[in-house]
């Protein structure tokens, strides 16, 4: 190990490109997956806010928030199922926002609640809204009167919830009256009765299987799909394919990460040869030479990790409102295990050539 | 007991459908405190032998022992181990790590070794330093050093695990005339001060009276 610290430093120069290319790995590894995460937390948070584990679509919405209608009639035939102990309405409306002073129209997601949603108090009086903190951009604050749909319904915001957005829409949460006034105003061919919510999420009684339930819910009431709310999230279009292609090109820039690390550490070895055997020849086991290696490639993943990483963070800090772009500790862990995994894995391509170095070729035999 | 003993031993190559003998029956005994000089041309197997000798080649046939240690049927890791704690070896071309100043070349066989603290390790390797003339030199790079102060390293490096045994390859091919007699004169009198066998490959006979005795090599076979 000393061998491999005291190469780092006295031949700093050999390694900086390889560090600083990682570093740029890292950087676009970061940035890929905060763009993931941004866009999946920010069209995904109003869903996600909800407690019961349960959710009803109407069967032929295909699982679709905006499509579904769930009636009076459905909600009473869910709650008679065994197993049901408490469900409450919801129903969203995207619909354009005037803020005070501003130009520009905010996207907004109306929400209409019954309760049960983490974070978000009870539902607030007729008028009133708990609004996102991500509409701060859009100008909105405590107080002010955000005017939504064609008819400018005006909508008081009362206080501040986090992480709710549907649809990349900055979430005003409002009582279910309030909702379908928007909802008829803005699409009068969508507007809903009263009692009825798009969606309806369910709690089971304690120690109720909620997979169980909702094929008994099915079965029972007829005409309804229901699916638990992590399928739910994964039923938002674009979501899966969201995932999908992120999850691609970061698996490819960690590929991309580990042919980096191998392709240098494979000249690197191929340059050491000589000097490797002298080392062999002197009594350092291949154990001993590949335990360089690794820590080499170890300190030079740690140190574009820290370059990266700070340069990520930078970037995130500096990238406008508009960009859904979250950086989260888990998504830095992940990139961290992640290229250090695939500096390993790089590295490990050139421990059979240290193992297949011959000793006997330091002193040159034959003469 | 004999610091190093051959017997019959042979080592063969095969080259297509043939077999290039490199050393042929070769029988040899140095002395614990002996210095031998091995003369022989080029391709004589002179370095075949200090390989077999040192453990870094295996014999096709006949046994090799290194004091006490019978190192015929060593596996690999006891070849290492063995190279690490019973020989020195001094190479031909040197061959220093280039990143390494002449005091970490020196410590570098014994933290291989895991032997002593770092503090008594690098004790030591300035004491090597100061008795090879090297006292200034210790944080010199090799690149900063003469050709001959590189050959002082490599001795340096070859006696810090204090082995029973020295090997080294042509000391003095890469050395003028002067430089070459300094570093001989330097090898024997630290191998005869530590009481140390030492095996010394070289096919300058002017360098041979510094030795005990001299034994020579042609087309893998040693002198009678």
């Amino acid at each position: 190990m000393r061998l491999a610290l005291r190469e780092l430093r006295r031949r700093r120069r050999a390694f900086v490109p390889t560090t600083l290319a990682l570093a740029l790995l890292v950087v676009l590894l970061l940035s890929l997956g905060g763009l993931l995460d941004g866009l999946y937390l920010s069209s995904t948070g109003t869903l996600r806010a909800q407690q019961d584990p349960l959710v009803v679509f109407s069967d032929s919405a295909r699982d679709s928030v905006i499509r579904s209608r769930i009636t009076p009639e459905i909600r009473a035939a869910v709650e008679a199922v065994p197993g049901v102990a408490r469900t409450d309405g919801l129903g969203v409306a995207l619909v354009g926002g005037h803020v005070p002073g501003q130009a520009d129209i905010a996207d907004t997601a109306v929400v209409g609640y019954e309760g049960a949603v983490e974070g978000v108090p009870a539902p607030p009086p007729p008028g009133r809204a708990y609004a996102d903190r991500s509409l701060r951009a859009a100008g909105v604050d405590l107080g002010t009167t955000v005017r939504v749909g064609p008819e400018h319904i005006p909508l008081k915001v009362i206080g501040w919830v986090r992480d709710t957005n549907f649809l990349q829409q900055g979430a005003l949460w409002v009582e279910p009256g309030t909702w379908r006034d928007v909802l008829r105003t803005a699409f009068p061919g969508a507007a809903v009765g009263d009692g009825t919510f798009q969606t309806l999420w369910v709690a089971p009684t304690p120690g109720t299987d909620p997979t169980g339930l909702a094929a008994r819910i099915d079965r029972a009431v007829g005409g309804t799909h229901t699916i638990s709310r992590d399928d739910a999230v994964l039923a938002i279009p674009g979501i899966k394919e969201q995932r999908s292609t992120f999850t691609q090109i970061i698996g490819v820039t960690f590929f991309v990460a580990a042919l980096v690390v191998a392709l240098f550490f494979a000249l690197l070895t191929l340059e050491r040869t000589a000097l490797f055997g002298v080392l062999k020849a002197i009594g350092a086991s291949s154990h001993q030479l590949a335990t360089t290696l690794v820590t080499q490639a170890v300190v030079i993943t740690a140190v574009a990790y820290g370059i990266g990483g700070l340069i990520g963070v930078a970037l995130v800090m500096v990238a406008p409102a508009q960009v859904p772009i979250t950086l989260t500790p888990s998504r830095a862990l992940f990139v961290a295990v992640g290229i250090l995994v695939a500096a390993l894995l790089g590295g490990a391509v050139s421990l059979r050539r240290i193992i297949r170095i011959d000793p006997a070729a330091a002193i040159g035999t034959g003469t | 007991m004999p610091a190093l003993q051959l017997r019959d031993v042979r080592k063969t190559y095969t080259s297509g459908d043939s077999e290039i003998v490199a050393l042929d029956h070769a029988t040899l005994t140095v002395g614990s405190d002996e210095i031998l000089a091995l003369v022989g041309p080029s391709g004589s197997g002179k370095t075949t032998l200090l390989s077999i000798a040192g453990g870094l080649l295996s014999p096709t046939s006949g046994t090799v022992s290194v004091g006490d240690h019978d190192i015929t049927g060593y596996s690999g890791k006891e070849l290492t181990r063995f190279r690490r704690e019973q020989v020195g070896f001094v190479f031909q071309t040197v061959n220093l790590v280039p990143f390494l100043t002449a005091r970490e070349n020196i410590m570098v066989a014994a933290e291989l070794s895991g032997r002593g603290t770092a503090r008594s390790t690098r004790e030591r390797a300035d004491q090597l330093l100061g008795e090879l003339g090297l006292g200034q030199r210790g944080d010199n790079l090799p690149a900063q050093l003469s050709g001959g102060e590189r050959q002082r390293v490599a001795i340096g490096r070859a006696l810090m695990n204090e082995p029973p045994l020295i090997l080294v390859d042509e000391p003095t091919s890469a050395l003028d005339t002067r430089l070459g007699t300094q570093v001989m004169e330097l090898i024997v009198g630290e191998v005869k001060r530590r009481h140390t066998a030492a095996v010394i490959v070289t096919h300058d006979t002017r360098m041979t009276h510094y030795a005990d005795r001299t034994v020579e090599i042609l087309d893998g076979t040693l002198a009678a």
